[in-house]
């Protein structure tokens, strides 16, 4: 017999319900965490890791650990890990609301300029010495620059307040080539050192996490995680066309604006932190839809889940494998994230003929 | 008492041609008011205006603007298009629970009941758990019709269903089913308008035949005035001939040539 | 593991019960950080001149990891990674007692949380004046706070003088015609930047007893025209660069090259890869380079 997706027989969805996704999803999430914040090139035991968590509460240490692992443990492990999850989790529910805007599961946030913005930006900021901020020169420069992108594509892609999506397809399309063409002059004016510095932001990485990072993040991330959910049965009443939406009441252009908002706020703010990271975007929305449906309710908060917890896992890889080096997260999201897809697009396709 | 939906004076241009042409037409409560003409005599133009996607002056629907926003609306005007999209892998019950979306913040039991309910009147109850991208294009739009049905349902006062050529992808059977549902639904209360190109269907279920031609009403009687072979021949440039039905107290038109 | 408190309470009672032979010294940073260190045992030794020196000095035996381009002396030392992306974690397993870097490394933008995440994670670092500037004058400021650090100030000492004997001789190879220089970096055939005034090169051509003629500081791409405008009487290449040229044939092949007096002499010379951050080879790089004009310049 033809080996079809395991859910789907003969057209029949057969599907986990949505309480049980989720409930998988928060614990697959949870069992990355505890495994990420437990694993790294320095060693600490499982009841070191406890030992040190509960030592702020004042519990005697289970085990003895020293400072050092101590400081391993809260300056570097867990905000890398922390934010791991919120990159992860935004990069993954835009995906998601994108995919859905779109009516195109092949939508990724890459589609509406922010990487390429944010890459020209943080170019820029390197190549011509802008330090105004110090060390936040160069997220503070990729934010702006995802921001400024995205705003230019939706308002070339809009129309006396209106947005037209396939519009904002082309217009993207064009944005980015743009932005790719300005971050390539600046590759060639760049030192060595710079273009150095430019093309790891460009790999992305985890490595420049710290509480201060985390923080000035976890807002805006948190934003999109929560509030793109909101948009789910928006969403689902846009995969009947736009009219069909708005016939069943829903504020097509408002829900738009929203959306883009949002995706570009927690996008950006992934992005400025952490440098570009792909695949994560494309493959977790397309990978759930598969496996718990379209439904956009379950969905969003799911591909959050779910994004958060294989960014963590692609993060912990990348600081094990080559120990003591690390490997820069976005080639590992690339190399594991594209094959993937394809298979997954087999899947579908298989599927489709059955 | 108010018609459900008053069309006055309505004259749509663009790019120097007419497409609708000084269009008065009222819709009734508990009636079926079927739109006929030929391909770009205008219908989808003037249900686009029923339907808000064009808003301009002369169109009330439900006593206000057809194009005027919220959910209210949205309860007591339901519209099934021609085509519409499938672009993902939704089930045939969550398609016709999108109909539910004006009538609360999220999907409760009675919603779930509603939908298998309406999916039941236009027979595709055993449908529900499938996925509605594997359903043939004619299946596809009966499962738009429950959920139009499912939008519709439970609403207190008057109602208007919007149809374009809901018949189109159907099967003989169906085709009449559909109608009949129709029929149904005004004996219920609510108004409905549907944009037919089948000339008889239209003359057995119809009250009133609207007819256009480029754009302009040419009559809007019930079947018995409306379709003549004289209209009709200025409506479609065809000859045909217009006999009784020999079982069903209705007009039965059939090709002169 | 045994807890280990290294609060500086601690670290001064050490110091005071430090058994004799044991070295105890206070070396300030780049950074203005100042650094206590008693015989280091286990050190990361970022960036290439770092560990050169380190070997130097004969204590090669405590460096316990450094970064990819610690290379030479040849040696089986584990690496943290690239010098623009460093890795806090991973250098912190390696248990150092002291990571040692460059301050033209450690303020690379992905490198700036590596020194704070390092400190707080109780290792110490020291940073050395950046290794890309500064000529033979900031070698020695590094050779002597490495001997500071290890306690070797009379292996510095001799080093320091071993630099002045290659430096005379080098002097006195120099060619007797000064001939203008271009250094050239290859990306790949028919592709190359010129570097400028900043940076190790400028110091070999200058120490060698030629001109940089490069008329900017850092790096330019290279055109024909420049090329030919500035019509350098020597080209010098990295050795990698060479090769991916495919020898002298191919850096003649470069946009101008063939139209300069370089390229019609065939004056293309090849210099050590790891030129560009100034280590102790610079001398006798000089002296090869110097002898070199001197057969080619009369």
């Amino acid at each position: 017999m033809e080996r079809g997706l395991p859910l789907t027989r003969r057209g029949r969805a057969v599907r986990p319900g949505a309480a049980l996704t989720l409930t998988v999803l928060t614990g697959l999430l949870v069992g990355a965490v505890v495994l990420a914040v437990g694993s790294g090139a320095v060693r600490i035991s499982p009841a070191q890791v406890l030992s040190i968590l509960l030592a702020p509460l004042g519990a005697g240490p289970l085990t003895p650990f020293d400072e050092q692992q101590a400081a391993v443990l809260w300056v570097i492990r867990l905000p890398r890990v922390l934010l791991g999850a919120l990159v992860g989790a935004g990069l993954a529910v835009a995906g998601a609301a994108l995919q859905g805007l779109f009516r195109n599961p092949l939508a990724d946030p890459g589609l509406m300029g922010i990487t390429s913005g944010a890459a020209l930006a943080a170019a820029l900021s390197v190549v011509l010495g802008l330090h105004a901020l110090g060390t936040y020169s160069l997220p503070a420069a990729a934010f702006a620059g995802s921001l400024i992108s995205t705003a230019l594509v939706s308002l070339l892609a809009q129309d006396r307040g209106r947005v037209n999506v396939t519009t904002m397809l082309l217009a993207g399309i064009a944005i980015n080539a743009l932005c790719g063409a300005g971050t390539g002059l600046m590759t060639f004016l760049a030192t060595d050192e710079q273009l150095r510095t430019i093309t790891f932001w460009n790999l992305g990485s985890l490595g420049g996490a710290t509480w201060p990072t985390v923080l000035s993040a976890l807002p805006l991330i948190l934003l999109g995680a929560f509030g793109l959910p909101l948009t789910a049965r928006a969403l689902n009443a846009l995969t009947l066309g736009e009219h069909g939406a708005a016939h069943l009441g829903v504020p097509v252009t408002r829900v738009k604006w929203l959306i883009i908002t949002l995706v570009a706020l927690s996008v950006g703010a992934g992005v400025a932190v952490a440098g570009s990271i792909g695949f994560i975007g494309l493959v977790v929305p397309h990978l759930l839809r598969l496996l718990t449906g379209p439904n956009h309710a379950t969905l969003l908060p799911a591909s959050a889940l779910l994004g958060a917890t294989l960014l963590i896992l692609a993060d912990l890889l990348a600081r094990t494998v080559a120990a003591p080096a690390e490997v820069p997260i976005g080639i590992l999201t690339a190399l594991l994230g594209a094959p993937f897809f394809l298979y997954l697009l087999r899947q579908t396709r298989r599927a489709e003929s059955a | 008492m108010t018609p459900l939906i008053e069309v006055t004076a309505l004259t749509h241009t663009v790019q120097g041609r007419q497409l609708l042409r000084d269009v008065h037409l009222t819709l009734r409560r508990g009636e079926l008011l079927a739109v006929l003409g030929r391909n770009g005599a205008g219908k989808s133009t003037l249900l686009r205006h029923l339907t808000g996607e064009l808003g301009r002056r002369g169109v009330t629907v439900l006593g206000g603007p057809a194009h005027r926003p919220g959910t209210e609306l949205a309860r007591h005007r339901a519209a099934l298009p021609q085509h519409t999209p499938a672009p993902f892998a939704f089930s045939v019950l969550d398609t016709v629970l999108l109909g539910r979306i004006p009538h609360g913040p999220r999907d409760t039991l009675h919603d779930r009941d509603v939908a298998r309910a309406c999916l039941d009147r236009v027979g595709l109850r055993g449908a529900a758990g499938r996925d509605i991208q594997t359903l043939s294009g004619g299946e596809q739009q009966r499962v738009h019709l429950a959920r139009t049905l499912a939008q519709l349902h439970g609403t207190p006062g008057d109602r208007v269903l919007l149809l374009d050529e809901p018949t189109a992808s159907l099967d003989l059977a169906h085709q009449h089913a559909t109608l009949r549902l129709a029929r149904d639904l005004c004996g219920e209360g609510v108004g409905v308008l549907a944009v037919l190109h089948d000339l008889n269907l239209a003359a057995q279920y119809a009250d009133r035949v609207l007819l256009l031609s480029d754009g302009e009403v040419l009559t809007c009687a019930p079947p018995e005035t409306a379709l003549t072979s004289e209209h009709i021949r200025a409506a479609y440039g065809h000859d045909v001939l217009v006999t009784r039905h020999p079982c069903l107290s209705c007009p039965l038109i059939v090709s002169a040539g | 593991m045994r807890p280990t408190h290294t609060t500086r309470a601690a670290l001064t009672l050490s110091l005071l019960l430090a058994a004799p032979g044991a070295h105890a010294a206070t070396v300030r940073g780049a950074d203005g950080v100042s650094v206590s260190v008693t015989s280091p045992r286990r050190v990361v030794a970022l960036n290439a001149t770092t560990v050169e020196l380190i070997y130097r000095l004969g204590k090669q035996g405590t460096i316990v990891g450094t970064d990819v381009t610690g290379t030479y002396p040849p040696n089986r030392i584990p690496s943290v990674g690239h010098w623009a992306q460093l890795p806090a974690e991973g250098i912190i397993a390696l248990k150092p007692d002291l990571v040692i870097g460059t301050a033209d490394n450690l303020a690379m933008p992905a490198n700036q949380k590596v020194t704070q995440q390092l400190r707080a994670a109780g290792v110490k670092v020291l940073v050395l004046p950046a290794s890309d500037t500064g000529g033979l004058d900031g070698v020695r400021t590094r050779l002597n706070m490495l001997a500071d650090v290890y306690g070797v100030p009379g292996a510095a000492q001799a080093l320091s003088r071993s630099f002045d004997t290659t430096l005379k001789a080098a002097q006195a190879n120099r060619p007797k015609v000064t001939p203008r220089v271009l250094f050239l970096y290859a990306h790949g055939p028919g592709d190359a930047s010129i570097y400028g005034t900043d940076g190790g090169a400028n110091d070999l051509i200058t120490l060698a007893g030629g001109r940089n003629v490069a008329p900017f500081r850092d790096t330019k791409p290279l055109t024909a025209e420049a090329l030919v405008a500035l019509n350098p009487d020597a080209i010098i290449l990295l050795e990698r660069g060479l090769d991916a040229l495919g020898g002298i044939e191919g850096a003649l092949k470069l946009p101008g090259v063939a139209q300069t007096n370089a390229g019609r002499q065939r004056r293309v010379y090849a210099v050590d890869n790891s030129i560009r951050w100034i280590g102790p080879r610079l001398p006798e790089f000089a002296l090869k380079l110097a002898r070199q004009w001197n057969a080619d310049f009369r």
